[in-house]
């Protein structure tokens, strides 16, 4: 709004600070106060003793890496597939006048919902999983790319036509390119959604990674523990977010 | 003139050219070009001058093959379009150049394109570069150059494939009067060098009458050619003569453009 000068970024500073104190006192005075019962919150100290426990006994380690494969494979999957339909619904108007109303009210869908036939069609184990990841990170990414090539100035591939490129070099050398802040943010919802999905798999099912050690801990009532796992896995979200962000 | 050699000599032709755009199902169609009929020799530079929004760059479109015209048809050298464009050059108003690449990487695009060796791409680029002024700048990217200068990036990246055509989509639209004079001056000068048959679509009176051989005045929409004026004045096109031009298409003009003000061209455009 006109008139409202931008905050200094030492006050927004002191603002979060001030706001992640508070956030890591509340539990604290919650549980020892006797506020709240010890099976639903754990202490920050406590926590953060589970957590650094978590990280220097190796704990965490394999359900991590486990975790982080199932991710891997399950984007490099999503991005290729989001990427060749996102091109095709751009390239075609009768694709994507048929698809798109379908695709949009997929968002507006829990993505969970789907666990129970995913189970069913691929049974207990990874591909169910990875299958839930799928499900929640393609539509962004195919809705992302259709959105960022349609974004393309169309004078660039006039340019390009004009110029004698052929039609893979103009898609690989002009269209792509200019379409590519547009994929890269694109592709980075995809991967947040992917994470959440395989997260919430492994959750779900129980058989490994960082879902599962979730899990076991809850159910064995260790709250500390659930919540350094939880707070682990934030902080793992946190710098796969920065990551991709500083490739962008 | 016999007709056989103006036939020989004709490098564009639009005949009785149609065009309406919008859905015929719905019966909502605008009709935008009506019965043109036009033909430019080879080494021309005929400027297409007309109120806002009357089809001067439709017809562009069509003699660059990106749009078929509903009736009538348009042939470069006798040829469709599409299949000619190897002889063209072409420059947008729009921003085309590509942000990511460089000053030179632009210029030498379309010779890329054409699979010309590195080397002899650069050597092509070199004088053009040196013409257009923008030596020092090759290694730059597009952002961090003004307005003018990447409009003298993409009149390089055209007129580096020595093209035999080459049309103008009001390319000096965005750029302010003072730079717009400066690089249509370099303009005119490389036409001088290379003598392309050239196409060019502006609003300016005085742009079209410093750098065209003949202006064509187009009416309001749906358009067609009001009159062709002839521009015969030897040396610096500024004095007496040049005014009195610049009058006579203001005034066929002056018309058409309140017609397409007011926003009542419909159906029976043009003398």
């Amino acid at each position: 709004m006109a008139g409202h000068s931008k905050p200094r970024r030492s006050r927004v500073l002191l603002v979060q600070l001030a706001a992640l104190a508070a956030l890591l006192a509340l539990p604290e005075i919650l549980v020892r106060g006797g506020m709240v019962s010890r099976f639903a919150l754990a202490p920050t100290s406590e926590i953060a003793v589970r957590f650094w426990h978590l990280v220097v006994d190796g704990t965490i380690i394999e359900p991590l890496l486990e975790t982080l494969l199932l991710i891997f494979i399950t984007f490099v999957i999503v991005a290729l597939t989001g990427l060749v339909i996102g091109f095709c619904f751009w390239r075609s108007d009768l694709s994507r006048r048929a698809f798109e109303p379908l695709m949009l009210t997929f968002y507006a869908i829990p993505g969970v919902i789907f666990y129970p036939i995913l189970l069913v069609i691929l049974g207990i184990g990874y591909p169910s999983i990875m299958g839930l990841g799928f499900i929640l990170g393609v539509v962004p990414v195919i809705m992302g790319v259709q959105n960022a090539l349609n974004g393309v100035n169309p004078v660039l591939g006039q340019t390009a036509t004009v110029l004698g490129a052929s039609t893979v070099a103009k898609y690989f050398k002009v269209i792509l390119p200019a379409a590519m802040p547009g994929i890269g943010g694109a592709l980075r919802l995809g991967f947040s959604y992917v994470v959440i999905g395989i997260i919430s798999g492994q959750f779900l099912v129980s058989t490994g990674g960082l879902g599962k050690l979730v899990a076991n801990y809850y159910d064995r009532f260790q709250s500390a523990n659930v919540y350094a796992a939880a707070v682990f896995i934030i902080l793992l979200a946190a710098a796969i977010n920065a990551v991709l962000e500083r490739l962008r | 003139m016999t007709p056989s050699s103006a036939a020989d000599r004709a490098v564009i032709t639009f005949m009785n050219v149609d065009h309406a755009f919008g859905d015929s199902e719905s019966g909502s169609l605008v009709p935008v070009v009506r019965d043109v009929c036009l033909t430019i020799e080879k080494g021309e530079f005929v400027s297409l001058i007309g109120p806002s929004g009357c089809g001067k760059s439709t017809l562009l479109s069509m003699a660059s093959g990106f749009l078929t015209p509903n009736g009538g048809s348009v042939r470069l050298f006798g040829e469709e379009p599409a299949l000619m464009r190897k002889h063209l050059g072409m420059v947008f108003q729009a921003f085309s150049l590509l942000p990511w690449r460089t000053v030179l990487d632009n210029i030498t695009l379309g010779l890329e394109f054409r699979g010309v060796p590195k080397a002899e791409r650069m050597a092509l680029a070199k004088d053009l570069i040196g013409s257009l002024g923008l030596r020092g700048f090759e290694q730059r990217f597009p952002r961090e150059l003004s307005g003018g200068m990447n409009q003298r990036v993409t009149l390089a990246r055209a007129l580096v494939l020595k093209p035999e055509i080459l049309l103008l989509d009001e390319p000096f639209g965005s750029l302010d009067e003072q730079t717009r004079i400066l690089v249509g001056g370099e303009l005119q000068k490389l036409w001088e060098q290379m003598h392309p048959t050239t196409v060019l679509v502006t609003h300016s009176i005085s742009e079209a009458v410093r750098l065209s051989t003949r202006v064509v005045v187009l009416t309001a929409r749906p358009t067609k050619v009001k009159k062709i004026i002839p521009i015969n004045i030897e040396g610096p096109r500024t004095g007496a003569a040049a005014a009195a031009l610049e009058e006579e298409i203001w005034e066929l003009l002056k018309d058409e453009a309140t017609r397409a003000m007011l926003g009542d061209a419909g159906g029976n455009g043009g003398a």
